[in-house]
């Protein structure tokens, strides 16, 4: 069953939350339900009708027939709510018909799904054990003739997007940086919106990172050179991909847009079974993207896994991850030299509260670990951090982080970030979890005294 | 360092008018060797693409081999730390326990920050009483909205715990959390620093601090900086002086404060001294009164036809009013704060002479001058010819010295619940008349005037929401007993029952949601839920008393 927390992470927006915890008090509903898969109600709201709404409970997902086009709504937060809070409240056992087709339907819509893989998958190996050792005839051939067709028409678009962001940079340079600050910032939006037409999402996202750069303050000028060298490095090393260890070329593509298919990749890879500290979550926002990264931390090994999940507009993120809890998980890597974007491929039901970090003793351990990842990977552009015994200073302007042998990395301008820790930590020493990128410290979680605190960017920690 | 400053020099001002640096010269030989592999290739690359590829390089470079800063004596980032707070502390003492929040309330308190709900001060309040503090996590979203909301700011303090003040003190934006606290610890030689020395804020609450220990001090601090001080703090500093106000501040006011430039702060000084029993402000008024208004006895014709007349209406008061007004205003009534013009076009210039002298004597003076009840004052007034300028300059009267019984009659005339008419009177300030009952004194009225007009059905064609019951109601204190509050619950059910349709609105209602017992969950709990009538407002309204319900059973929860 969902906690509170969790339930309020599935809101789109603050106020459908409000809205959510508003509506969770069983006078509002005419009649609640609920069984192990389903929980259902009927909540009046201005129209004649009542709304009908219903929650899968095993795979999280809502049906509700109000006219909101927030997802999930009010109401459907609602029943979670109650149902976390008051489930005594759901009584009713008799699960209505309005929420069996619902059901029905998605359990249709699920062994079709199922049914297709299943037979592209006995296709393929069917077509492998009547031709073995010789290449594959009729449809397969057709299929890989086509994919292959597809993939090198990819290429030549991205190639051919590549060459105009290298044209494009170039000018940039021959105008001079100076005076963006002033400038439009439509000019670097076109440019990325190019990018995105030519199938190289991931490069037009970094360019619309450059463009917010001239407004981040002092010091922007700097900060957006690095940002375009990196470009510039990456230019270079797609023009002699072909040349590059496969590990590398697989970040290569990543850093590019390629984008793996997930259900071929759980096949393929062989997973990382381990205890799996999920020490650290943030969500971003790009454009109507939301963007969320999961750090995960062997409990064992000096192993990272970053997850990433994607949700667009209203839609909810995944809330499967807990940060503060460890869990028994195995994880399948995307191929790449620095391991560190992975999957989930199954996970046990069981979480436990984190009481500990698998940590470094010390920041020159730490830099050490990230100019090895570099080494590797030179395309890295923020990385994790865990430390052990370090605790916040103040200075003039800024933060830092201490470890005991007084060795220091600062935290990134942010104005609330440093006095986060400052309350949680009262000044003594902590288990630190961070983005770095290189320069600065964006602080992402503490365990203090043994409990857990999530910080986040707004001004405020959160305690798991 | 030098490379990278060149090589952003030539990118701010564009290759188009700044040539490449002529070498890439590093201290590192490694990194030379690969930078001038760059520059040869500038001839094929482009100026732009070596200087963005040597900006790469160079960067890469600094990435990779960065070493950590290392904290030494002259370093200027400090160590602080606040040793065994105990809020936080692991502590498994009963009392450490009562002083933790429970999940609940912590979630609770994190959505009314995020919100600035208007339950905040409800919340902040309940957990002082039960000696919870704002957890640690939350502790900087709580300062940075007080910041933002000065209204907040003293609930937000007095839950800070000891980890909050610690806190606040280390950030200079937050020491208006530390203001009070630590004025009230403070001497009077250090409450006369901050006076002299601290900011607006220090030196207001220093002296609040002084009027409190030693109201001469206060008054001492005051005239030495009086003078020079701009008019806005002038009037704040009347202000403090209200409290433990005497006799000693009377020469100070009446030279200072009465012949002062601004009209604000004579108006608060002439208030100031009206308020001083004895005062010679208070003594000039009296004999105002005395000289322009007389009671005599009512000359009475006890003929048949004028017995036939009065037959069936409220016998006339014994007594009547001579109203004697100076033809004008002198220059010590103007210094006094008197005007000789009438702000009213429905009052005259005399009748507003009268309403002014009226409205400086305080109410049980004018009874103790006139020997009569408040019923028969009100009577004789009522009768009257100068009646609308007597009955108003009682309205100020009351407001100014805040005299409830003598307010809570007028407005039992307003609101139609005594014998008396009211018809042809201005009476403007009914609701802040109403103000000024407490809140038993209010619940009382309010009863009796819902008891007796029908709830909250107005009297003219029973269509609409008396909106005059429902603005006293809105404007009422907070923490009503069960007992009123179940009469306002069954006003609003009446209603709603009676026209099957609500007209309310949040503006009058979600006002009373904060308000009410919550004693009466129950009652709402089992008689509303069944309710067939769907009111947007009313709905909120439950909510809201439901949010209260769930914050108190937070709050009593302990810490798990």
């Amino acid at each position: 069953m969902l906690t509170d927390d969790q339930v309020l992470a599935l809101a789109p927006d603050s106020s459908s939350a409000k809205a959510g915890q508003e509506l969770a008090s069983p006078h509002k509903w005419q009649e609640l339900g609920a069984n192990e898969k389903l929980a259902w109600g009927l909540c009046q709201g201005s129209g004649k009708n009542p709304y009908q709404c219903c929650v899968d409970l095993g795979q999280t997902a809502f049906k509700c027939s109000c006219p909101s086009r927030k997802f999930p709504c009010k109401h459907s937060l609602a029943l979670l709510l109650l149902l976390s809070r008051q489930s005594a409240a759901l009584n009713s056992k008799e699960v209505p018909a309005w929420a069996s087709t619902w059901m029905a339907s998605r359990k249709e819509r699920a062994d079709k799904k199922a049914l297709k893989t299943e037979s592209e998958q006995r296709s393929g190996d069917e077509t492998e054990q009547l031709n073995p050792g010789r290449e594959s005839s009729g449809a397969a051939d057709q299929g890989k003739a086509k994919k292959a067709k597809t993939a090198s028409a990819r290429r030549e678009k991205v190639e051919a997007g590549l060459e105009e962001l290298e044209l494009w940079l170039k000018d940039r340079i021959r105008q001079g940086l100076a005076g963006l600050e002033s400038s439009s910032y439509q000019s670097w939006e076109n440019a990325a919106a190019r990018l995105t037409d030519a199938q190289a999402p991931g490069l037009a996202r970094m360019l619309r990172q450059c463009a917010g750069i001239p407004n981040t303050g002092d010091g922007w000028q700097e900060r957006l050179l690095s940002k375009l060298g990196l470009l510039q490095l990456i230019l270079e090393a797609y023009k002699r991909i072909e040349t590059l260890p496969e590990a590398l070329k697989a970040d290569l593509r990543q850093i590019v847009g390629f984008n793996l298919n997930q259900e071929e990749l759980l096949q393929s890879a062989s997973p990382v079974k381990d205890t799996w500290q999920v020490v650290a979550q943030r969500v971003s926002l790009e454009e109507r993207l939301k963007v969320q990264r999961s750090w995960l931390r062997s409990a064992s090994q000096n192993k990272w896994a970053l997850i990433l999940n994607f949700a667009h507009g209203m839609q909810p993120l995944d809330i499967s991850l807990s940060p503060g809890t460890s869990l028994e998980a195995e994880l399948v890597y995307y191929p790449g030299t620095s391991a560190l974007r992975a999957l989930v491929k199954s996970k046990s039901q069981v979480t436990q509260p984190l009481s500990k970090f698998n940590a470094f003793a010390s920041i020159e351990e730490f830099l050490d670990d990230y100019a090895n990842a570099l080494a590797l990977n030179p395309f890295i552009e923020t990385y994790p951090v865990l430390l052990e015994g370090v605790c916040c200073r103040r200075g003039k302007n800024n933060f830092v982080i201490a470890d005991k042998n007084n060795s220091y990395l600062p935290l990134a301008k942010s104005r609330l970030s440093g006095w986060q820790l400052m309350a949680v930590s009262a000044g003594c020493q902590i288990e630190f979890c961070a983005e770095w990128n290189g320069e600065h410290l964006l602080p992402l979680s503490a365990l203090v005294n043994g409990k857990f605190y999530r910080l986040d960017q707004k001004g405020e920690a959160d305690v798991a | 360092m030098w490379l990278k400053k060149d090589l952003l020099a030539t990118a701010l001002l564009g290759t188009g008018q700044q040539e490449l640096p002529p070498v890439y010269k590093s201290a590192s030989e490694s990194l030379e060797s690969a930078m001038s592999q760059i520059q040869e290739q500038v001839a094929d690359a482009g100026k732009e693409t070596s200087l963005l590829k040597a900006v790469a390089l160079l960067h890469l470079f600094e990435k990779s081999g960065r070493k950590a800063q290392v904290l030494d004596e002259d370093f200027p980032f400090q160590k602080e730390t606040a040793q065994n707070l105990p809020e936080e502390s692991d502590d498994e003492s009963v009392q450490n326990q009562m002083r933790q929040l429970s999940h609940e309330a912590k979630t609770q308190l994190r959505h009314l920050l995020e919100t600035n709900s208007q339950l905040l001060p409800e919340w902040l309040s309940l957990a002082h009483k039960k000696g919870k503090t704002i957890p640690a996590e939350l502790l900087v979203s709580a300062f940075e909205l007080a910041a933002r909301n000065n209204g907040i700011r003293k609930a937000i303090a007095s839950c800070a715990g000891e980890r909050g003040q610690w806190l606040a003190l280390l950030n200079e934006d937050w020491h208006f959390l530390l203001i009070g606290p630590r004025q009230a610890e403070a001497n009077a030689e250090e409450l006369k620093k901050l006076w002299d020395f601290g900011s607006r804020q220090e030196r207001l609450a220093a002296l609040k601090a002084a009027r409190e220990q030693e109201p001469s001090l206060a008054l001492e601090m005051i005239k030495s900086s009086w003078k020079s001080d701009p008019p806005e703090e002038r009037l704040a500093y009347l202000s403090i002086l209200n409290s433990a106000l005497s006799q000693a501040d009377e020469s100070f006011l009446e030279s200072a404060g009465l012949d002062d430039k601004r009209k604000e702060i004579r108006r608060q000084s002439q208030d100031l001294l009206a308020n001083i029993a004895g005062s010679r402000f208070c003594l000039r008024n009296k004999e105002r009164l005395a000289n322009a208004v007389k009671l005599k006895a009512r000359e009475t014709n006890s003929g048949f036809l004028e017995k036939l007349a009065s037959f069936g209406k409220k016998k006339a008061s014994k007594y009547e009013l001579e109203v004697n007004l100076p033809a004008d205003c002198d220059k010590q009534m103007i210094r006094d704060g008197f005007s000789a013009k009438s702000p009213d076009a429905r009052m005259g210039d005399k009748a507003w002479l009268l309403c002014q002298i009226l409205g400086l004597c305080r109410p049980s003076e004018l009874l103790a001058y006139f020997q009569l009840s408040e019923e028969e004052l009100l009577q004789v007034f009522l009768e009257s010819e100068w009646r609308n300028a007597l009955i108003a300059g009682l309205e100020h009267a009351c407001l100014k010295f805040e005299a409830s019984k003598q307010a809570e009659l007028i407005l039992l005339l307003y609101f139609g619940l005594l014998d008396f008419s009211a018809e042809g009177l201005h009476l403007k300030a009914a609701y802040e008349l109403f103000d000024c009952l407490d809140k038993k004194e209010q619940e009382s009225f309010l009863t009796k005037y819902l008891e007796r007009n029908n709830y909250l059905l107005s009297k003219q064609g029973q269509e609409y929401v008396d909106s005059r019951a429902l603005e006293l109601l809105r404007r009422m204190r907070g923490d009503w007993s069960k007992e009123f509050s179940q009469v306002v619950l069954r006003a609003i059910r009446t209603h709603m029952v009676q026209k099957n349709n609500s007209i309310f609105s949040d503006y009058y209602l979600s006002p009373l949601a904060l308000k009410m017992n919550l004693e009466v969950w129950a009652a709402v709990e089992a008689s509303w839920k069944s309710s067939a009538v769907y009111d947007k407002s009313l709905d909120k309204m439950i909510a809201t008393l439901n949010q209260r319900k769930e914050i108190k059973e937070a709050l009593d929860c302990q810490h798990q």
